[in-house]
């Protein structure tokens, strides 16, 4: 990821001060910039965006943290959540995890175990962001297409040659490939090949 | 009519039936043809004449009785049977003799010739003008009579009895005294499941559950030697389909003319709905309990588990993250120090979270106070015996000397002989061998600074296997219990500065446990105690 210069944030939420600070000098050791909230409310207010994760612990005066997950799923928030929880909670993460939360973790947790799944949430997480960047600057990409450009490009998706495209809309071929040739300038792909190749990566509908 | 002057002078008996025959001889026709037998008697106690009736039904003739005083001892061999009649004779005759007023009849009972006895309607009449002289006796059999209405009275009876026997609520047997049933009712039948055939081939021994056979017995065997009249008891038989039926019987004795034992009466009732209700209310409440119990340790356990788990999850933190530290290339001596710093301080707070505990267990069991320990045993034992209700085994307390005073938490030592009580209570009842009754022994002793208090109670043996996990929490042999009796027992003595121990007293399960006495009023003299209070008295004033 050669590309990555941002740095993943880990967000530690949890309500009591030494096992708060514990995270955050075990994580800051791993090579994690940490955000540290001492409740749910506080993390809420801040609203994390961009790369990371957060780790929200489960019993927590005020806001609890399957009500935290509640509130960020409902603002939109896709960042992934690990819960950290004793033993007794085990029933109602099993519907938090149902709901999307990343993992969860019984108290007292295991340090290694716990920095290695961060590892893997933030770098699944990363890609899940390079994913969905790239799908939005295609989509802003294609939306410059003229109307005509639309309509050779949905017609070149059924899997018509120049040629037919020409007789269909009442134009030459030539003219189809000049279409065809602006479409690609407009997505920044060499031919229509590698257009579709994207296309099927992103999993873009063409169909308008 | 005779002429009754004539026949007070002539006394023969010659004389008088030709003097009957002279005056009438139709009278003598009568006489002599009457069904129901007659005789004449003179005035002289002599029996002058006798019908064909009389000889026919009683047998004797005049050659057999000539007088009265062969008469009686015939018809009355009984001595006594013969004085009562001979003495109401005499008193109905003399009184008819007085009032002029007819004889009042007698119901005798006479022995014929024969050798059977029969029963007279005995009435006399006098032939002249008085009772003084020639009289006449007629003897109206009523044997017949009496017989059938004997008869019909027996069967009345039998009647009821049958009927009584047949649709009473409850079961009814006769029983031999070799435990055969002679007679049962419908009742015994639907209550066993047996055919009245069927029980009849078998003893009560065999359809008596084997548990409660031997108190039957004792208490049948006690009821033939007369050292009690009935016996009531709740067993349990053996229905033919297998399922035990609770009864309770109430068993009497009958005798024989000759008072030796006859056959037992048994009443049975069917007490199974009420012993299953019993039962199932117990079980129940055990039950409940048991979840209480549960559910107090359960909170204790999670309430100390998030407690703990606070810390710990920081110091693993913090460890790891030492380690991390440690593995790079160049170590951050400061920061790996401070890391480690933490994580020590973080495994205090655990240790803090335990010591607190600890302090709070014995903090709820109360300040330490000086008091009478017979006291609280007794005390005790008086709770421990009105929460059991009448299920409590016998509670045995063996106290040498009254006086031993402590100086300790006065609750701990409620709690844990409590325990123990209830231990030994549940020991006790799970006892198959029911011949025992179950008994709990607390025995006191004395040892130079401390009183030792043990519970032996008479219910299986502890494997010794089982006896070095007894002390650890949570550890059971209990099907409904929790385990954490024991362990708790140990922590709260031992908060007193005493001990608590399993060792076995003459192979019956005893569990002791230790208290400090105070040494001044160890076990004393009753001239020493007297002799300390007079010191203790002298030693206030002087403070005043």
């Amino acid at each position: 990821m050669s590309n990555r210069k941002i740095q993943p944030v880990v967000y530690v939420v949890d309500d009591d001060a030494s096992v708060r600070h514990g995270l955050v000098t075990l994580l800051e050791v791993s090579g994690y910039p940490v955000e540290d909230f001492e409740s749910g409310e506080a993390l809420l207010t801040r609203n994390p965006g961009g790369w990371g994760c957060i780790l929200l612990d489960v019993r927590m005066s005020g806001m609890d943290g399957l009500e935290v997950q509640q509130a960020l799923i409902k603002s939109g928030n896709s960042m992934p959540v690990i819960f950290l929880t004793a033993f007794s909670d085990v029933p109602r993460i099993v519907r938090a995890v149902k709901e999307g939360a990343k993992d969860f973790f019984i108290k007292p947790v295991e340090g290694g175990a716990l920095v290695n799944r961060v590892q893997q949430v933030l770098e699944s997480y990363f890609l899940q962001l390079k994913s969905e960047q790239e799908r939005l600057n295609f989509t802003s990409r294609m939306s410059e297409l003229t109307e005509r450009e639309r309509e050779v490009l949905a017609l070149s998706v059924e899997g018509l040659s120049c040629k037919d495209i020409g007789i269909k809309l009442g134009v030459s071929y030539r003219t189809v490939e000049l279409h065809r040739s602006h479409i690609c300038t407009k997505a920044g792909t060499a031919n229509f090949n590698e257009l579709f190749q994207i296309v099927a990566k992103l999993g873009y509908l063409l169909i308008n | 009519m005779i002429n009754i002057n004539n026949l007070l002078t002539e006394s023969t008996a010659t004389h008088i039936a030709s003097g009957l025959n002279m005056s009438e001889g139709f009278s003598h026709a009568i006489f002599e043809a009457s069904p129901v037998p007659l005789a004449i008697n003179d005035e002289h106690g002599r029996i002058v004449m006798l019908n064909r009736a009389f000889i026919q039904t009683v047998g004797y003739t005049l050659d057999d009785i000539p007088t009265l005083s062969d008469w009686w001892p015939l018809a009355y061999p009984d001595a006594a049977y013969r004085q009562r009649v001979t003495d109401s004779w005499q008193i109905n005759f003399e009184s008819a003799a007085r009032c002029e007023s007819p004889f009042v009849p007698l119901e005798l009972n006479i022995h014929c010739k024969d050798g059977r006895g029969r029963t007279f309607m005995v009435s006399a009449a006098p032939l002249g003008k008085g009772f003084s002289g020639t009289h006449l006796v007629i003897l109206y059999d009523i044997t017949e009579r009496i017989q059938a209405e004997s008869d019909l009275k027996a069967m009345q009876n039998a009647a009821l009895f049958q009927a009584t026997f047949n649709q009473a609520a409850v079961g009814i047997a006769h029983v031999s005294l070799g435990g055969n049933w002679l007679r049962v009712n419908d009742k015994i039948c639907q209550i066993v499941g047996y055919s009245r055939e069927e029980l009849m081939d078998l003893t009560f021994q065999d359809i008596t559950h084997a548990d409660d056979l031997n108190l039957d017995l004792a208490n049948s065997k006690l009821m033939l030697t007369g050292e009690i009249a009935t016996y009531s008891m709740e067993k349990r038989y053996l229905h033919k389909l297998g399922a035990i039926v609770w009864v309770r019987l109430t068993v009497s004795l009958t005798k024989k003319p000759d008072s030796s034992p006859d056959y037992f009466i048994s009443v049975i009732e069917n007490i199974t709905p009420e012993k299953m209700a019993a039962l199932e209310l117990k079980q129940l409440r055990a039950q409940a309990d048991m979840l209480l119990e549960q559910q107090a340790i359960a909170q204790t356990v999670m309430a100390l588990a998030h407690e703990l788990n606070q810390p710990l999850n920081a110091a693993g933190s913090y460890s790891e993250a030492a380690l991390r530290l440690i593995k790079m290339d160049n170590i951050n001596r400061v920061k790996l120090n401070q890391v480690i710093q933490l994580s020590v301080s973080e495994i205090q707070r655990a240790g803090n979270v335990m010591r607190n505990l600890m302090r709070n267990i014995h903090q709820s069991t109360l300040e330490t106070e000086e008091f009478e320990l017979s006291c609280v045993l007794h005390d005790t034992i008086k709770i421990f015996k009105a929460a059991m209700n009448e299920n409590s085994a016998i509670v045995v307390l063996e106290c040498p000397h009254s006086e031993f005073r402590v100086n300790t938490r006065r609750l701990c030592v409620e709690k844990v002989l409590m325990n123990l009580l209830w231990n030994a209570q549940q020991a006790t009842s799970s006892n198959t061998d029911h011949s025992v009754a179950p008994t709990i022994n607390l025995h006191v002793s004395h040892q130079p600074d401390s009183v030792i208090i043990t519970v032996i109670d008479n219910g299986p043996e502890i494997i010794m296997e089982t006896a070095d996990k007894l002390f650890d929490p949570f550890f059971t042999t209990k099907l409904n219990g929790v385990g954490m009796g024991l362990s708790i027992s140990r922590a709260l003595i031992e908060s007193c500065n005493g001990k608590l121990w399993y060792r076995p007293v003459e192979g019956k399960t005893a569990f002791h446990f230790s208290i400090k006495t105070i040494n001044e009023t160890m076990p004393i003299s009753a001239e020493q105690r007297a002799h300390n209070m007079e010191r203790r008295m002298k030693s206030n004033r002087r403070k005043s």
